[in-house]
């Protein structure tokens, strides 16, 4: 214990100097608004400021752009909840909630909500970082593709079962969001698939693009169509801030988001949006009037983002301890050490104590200083929601027009996005659920890749799903979800049977 | 007389047009450049080059600015060089990857590496390391040997990218075994799954491989340079076991065919002098990155001879071509 | 056919359709075996399900009794979508601002009772600030006047 004092008030001491605040300061803030940003996202800007990391020490360096990172998930959510647009992928499942309670009135409220839940899981993060770093390390490494497939599979269940809308319509989006996963050149085998020969869908379809134009754009042509829902769009601000007893109601579920994302974050690739949603999916499950979720719920929407930002800064830990990058982001940040000549590795924590405490403990500071940032804003920005949709609308088609096209610089992701608009507005006619469309999209291909590889281990054999302990425990979770959702089914039908007689 | 105006006036244009673009050459660059880099940026070239340009920079007094145009491995911002103005301003960072292996793993790749490019220089050179679990029954190469004919196939290996199913291919050849190749789609997965015990074995490039060793996570049985490395005293190269053995990843720079002589000789001389820079140095070793220092010739002779290499693998490991 | 569900009866026509297409296509694909699974195994495997999931679908639709369609408008989809395509299209050409002032100014259309007279300098006004912010603040390399205008 007194070790981990220790070492935290080493962390401190490099944190708190001034200049490191001041880069840390700079990072939120930038970070903040390149995730309000729909399209432009950390990696990218992190990659613009590799170039002055140069000139910089190591720590301010890491702490500036690790800022960044965890800055944007703030950022994210704020378009999330104002106008639908997911900002981040991540923030898709925000949006489900958050964007209701937006329509409410109650916009203000859900941005406080999503800030006090980001900040209270950041500082629950940054603490199991520095007390049980090695023990969340240990975890990442003993899920290989089995656990990795079975983890998969559970978040893909849980979300066609919590959908409102009927179960096999939800169940049945999944599948064609994973189709959809599967445009592109397969990864496994280097072979085309669903490209038609056109260069543009070899590399897959953008997400972001499609995010955009499921949730953004579908929204939007619903509403300028319907002139009583335009109308109803100009919200009365109803309350700004969240009450006493909505901040009693998002304890636990910050809490229990907090916990989730800690895991799951640390676990390489595909950590942020699973854990997000299910930190959503629990909350819903455990809730006691889970039909108040997809409505307008606080708790949907403090959970998810207490998951986000505990899972953006576990996502950490692989590289921190075994010098391994778990994503696009963390080999950014290792390309910035490397850079500055450290080399990212298990032996970091003795070699450079004061990189790595220094790191860890700025987590927290960072936290603090979006905090501090994001609350006074809350207010600027719910008003945003007051203004006329005639124009507000304009400004949001703009927005997601240069927003995917900075993505990529390709004019065809604005293809996608247009494409995806209008199918977004047809499937929410056709009550076809979009939260498991778009999980497909982005699990399917990895429980594919893990599937395949797991049979390739295991020489063609399925059972190890099953005598792996994880990855069983993982699937005996499947099996429960879907059993607690068709049993009442089932006594409903045999009531009615026996009724009948 | 109109003759002679015309016969002088074509003179005069002809002087102006030769001295504008010797003045050019003497004078490049006159405005920034473009270094496409075919990596999404924090991959291990784009972090080279993003050490080694600024010292290119200050050297020349104009930004060399870089571009990720990433994709298909490396394939579509090699290709998009290929197609650029051959005036020195639009410059690659290609690899083995985009410039040997390519031909012999694309059916359809809209470049040819000899043909297309003009060579500027050799950066350097990585060399890999085989490794395995750290609870691994395997101790060395001939002990990896010895359990590949064992399991007749089954002694798998992780192949997060060309240059390691390269080695591995290599080294089924040249040593006749049969092993099993596991695709991935990032190294941290096949870190993660090796050290795990999941996965037999990986060659791994020796940046990454030094403190997992060093930490006592992985074992290092062989490394892929004909001679012992500096990082790895004690690691035989796999030649000792398996002669004619070698396998490495390189980076250079290339700029499209037709760029003017003296300015590919410029920055020749330009880049090697910025890998003696003894900071870019310094932070290049600590990422296990050789530098070698060589003409344009040299890296046009490694290429052709390195995709004949790559054809020979490709071929005897019987691979795809998609 | 009465059909009592057409929400229902309509997406799980849809989504047979989609199965059989991209079965049809994914069963051209390399299959592999169980041990070694080709690129078009997964895909085979999906569609065979999303097939087998359609026919409860519309099978159960011809039975419940669920309320017709709402009416989907579809002005604004196509307006939207062509002011997106605008922008795609004039954005190098014309530059940044253009293509913004003509995806604003095409999807406005599709509002009635619109008040133009703040419409437009509204349009103008999002279109510079964009082009502030993404441009001149972010350094993107987006064109502000295309190459029409020599840009």
């Amino acid at each position: 214990m007194s070790s981990l004092l220790d070492n935290l008030m080493l962390g401190f001491q490099t944190s708190l100097s001034l200049s490191n605040i001041g880069f840390c300061f700079v990072g939120c803030l930038l970070g903040t608004l390149i995730g309000v940003l729909p399209g432009l996202g950390p990696a990218a800007t992190i990659a613009m400021l590799l170039p002055i990391t140069f000139t910089l020490d190591p720590s301010a360096a890491l702490i500036m752009l690790a800022g960044i990172y965890y800055g944007a998930q703030y950022g994210g959510s704020t378009t999330a909840i104002l106008i639908n647009l997911p900002g981040e992928a991540t923030s898709v499942v925000t949006a489900i909630d958050g964007y209701q309670m937006a329509r409410n009135g109650f916009a203000g409220k859900a941005l406080a909500a999503a800030a006090i839940g980001s900040f209270v899981a950041g500082s629950i993060a940054t603490l199991a970082i520095a007390a049980f770093g090695p023990l969340l390390s240990a975890v990442s490494l003993s899920f290989g593709p089995a656990e990795y497939c079975a983890l998969m599979a559970l978040g893909l269940v849980v979300s066609s079962v919590l959908a409102q809308g009927p179960l096999l319509r939800a169940f049945a989006m999944v599948i064609v969001g994973m189709l959809i996963g599967t445009v592109g050149i397969d990864v496994t085998s280097g072979y085309p698939r669903f490209s038609f020969g056109i260069t543009e869908l070899s590399d897959g379809l953008n997400i972001v693009a499609v995010a955009m134009g499921l949730f953004g754009l579908a929204e939007i042509m619903r509403n300028l169509g319907d002139f009583q829902r335009r109308e109803l769009m100009a919200t009365k601000l109803k309350g700004l801030f969240p009450s006493r007893e909505d901040l009693r109601a998002i304890t636990a579920p910050v809490l229990r988001g907090s916990f989730i994302g800690t895991v799951i974050g640390v676990l390489p690739g595909g950590g942020a949006l699973l854990s997000s949603f299910m930190a959503y999916a629990a909350e819903k499950r455990f809730a006691k009037d889970p039909s108040r979720f997809g409505k307008g719920a606080i708790e949907g929407v403090a959970a998810p983002e207490a998951a986000n930002n505990a899972g953006a800064q576990t996502s950490f830990i692989p590289l921190l301890t075994l010098g391994i990058p778990s994503t696009a982001i963390m080999a950014l940040m290792a390309g910035a050490m490397i850079i500055q000549g450290i080399r990212p590795g298990p032996g970091i924590v003795h070699e450079q104590p004061q990189l790595f405490w220094g790191l860890v403990t700025s987590m927290w500071v960072g936290n603090l200083i979006l905090l501090v940032l994001n609350l006074p804003l809350v207010g600027l920005w719910a008003r945003l929601t007051t203004v006329k949709y005639d124009y507000l609308s304009l400004g949001i088609i703009a927005f997601c027009c240069i927003g995917v096209y900075t993505i990529n610089g390709l004019p065809s992701d604005l293809l996608v996005m247009v494409v995806f608009g209008a199918l977004g507005v047809i499937f929410i006619e056709l009550e076809c659920e979009l939260t498991p469309l778009i999980l497909g999209i982005i699990l399917g291909p990895m429980f594919e890749e893990y599937l395949r590889r797991a049979m390739l281990l295991s020489q063609g054999d399925p059972s190890v799903f099953v005598t792996r302990p994880i990855s069983a425990v993982l699937l005996m979770m499947c099996v429960i979800a879907i059993l607690l959702v068709t049993l009442p089914n089932f006594r409903k039908i045999r009531k009615e049977a026996l009724q009948e007689e | 007389m109109l003759l002679n105006r015309i016969l002088l006036l074509g003179l005069v244009v002809t002087s102006v047009v030769f001295a504008s673009s010797f003045a050019q050459a003497q004078n490049y660059p006159t405005k920034p450049v473009t270094v496409i880099v075919p990596f999404a940026p924090g991959n291990f070239t784009d972090t080279m080059a993003r050490i080694v340009l600024p010292a290119v920079e200050t050297a020349l007094g104009q930004s060399f600015v870089i571009e990720n145009r990433g994709g298909a491995n490396g394939i579509i911002g090699t290709s998009s060089v290929a197609r650029a103005e051959p005036d020195g301003y639009t410059i690659l960072i290609g690899t083995n990857g985009t410039q040997s292996a390519a031909p012999s793993l694309y059916s359809t790749l809209n470049y040819d590496p000899l043909e297309d490019f003009d060579s500027i220089a050799l950066l350097g050179t990585i060399s890999s390391v085989l490794l395995v679990s750290a609870s691994s029954p395997l101790n060395s190469m001939e002990d990896v040997i010895a359990e590949a004919k064992k399991r007749g196939g089954m002694l798998n290996y992780g192949a997060p990218n060309s240059t390691a199913r390269f080695s591995a291919a290599r080294l089924e050849m040249l040593a006749g075994i049969k092993l099993t190749e596991v695709p991935y789609s990032g190294t941290q997965q096949a870190l993660t799954d090796l050290i795990g015990g999941r996965v037999d074995m990986l060659f791994n490039g020796v940046g990454s491989s030094t403190d997992l060793v060093r930490d006592g996570k992985v074992k290092a049985l062989g490394v892929t340079y004909q001679n012992k490395l500096a990082a790895f005293p004690d690691i035989k190269p796999i030649a000792d076991v398996v002669p004619g053995y070698f396998s490495y990843g390189w980076l250079g720079v290339f700029a499209p065919k037709g760029t003017p002589q003296d300015i590919i000789e410029r920055l020749n001389n330009v880049f090697n002098e910025a890998l003696q820079n003894p900071e870019v140095r310094s932070r290049l070793e600590t990422a296990s990155f050789d530098i070698r220092i060589g003409t344009p010739l040299d890296l046009d002779q490694l290429v052709s001879d390195d995709i004949k290499i790559w054809a020979d693998v490709a071929a005897a490991a019987a691979w795809v071509k998609y | 056919m009465a059909v009592g569900d057409k929400k229902a009866f309509v997406s799980g026509i849809g989504f047979l359709a989609f199965g059989i297409f991209t079965l049809a296509i994914s069963s051209r694909y390399p299959l592999g075996t169980a041990r070694v699974m080709g690129p078009g195994y997964f895909p085979i495997m999906l569609s065979s399900v999303l097939i087998a999931i359609s026919i409860p679908i519309v099978l159960r639709s011809l039975r419940n009794v669920h309320g017709g369609f709402g009416t989907i408008a579809i002005v604004p989809v196509v307006l939207v979508s062509a002011g997106c395509v605008a922008f795609m299209l004039l954005l190098r050409p014309a530059g940044l601002i253009i293509a913004l002032v003509a995806a604003m100014m095409i999807s406005a259309l599709a509002t009635r009772g619109r008040n133009w007279i703040v419409t437009v300098p509204v349009v103008a006004a999002i279109a510079i600030a964009c082009g502030l912010v993404f441009v001149k603040g972010l350094g993107q390399p987006l064109p502000l006047l295309g190459y029409w205008f020599g840009g």
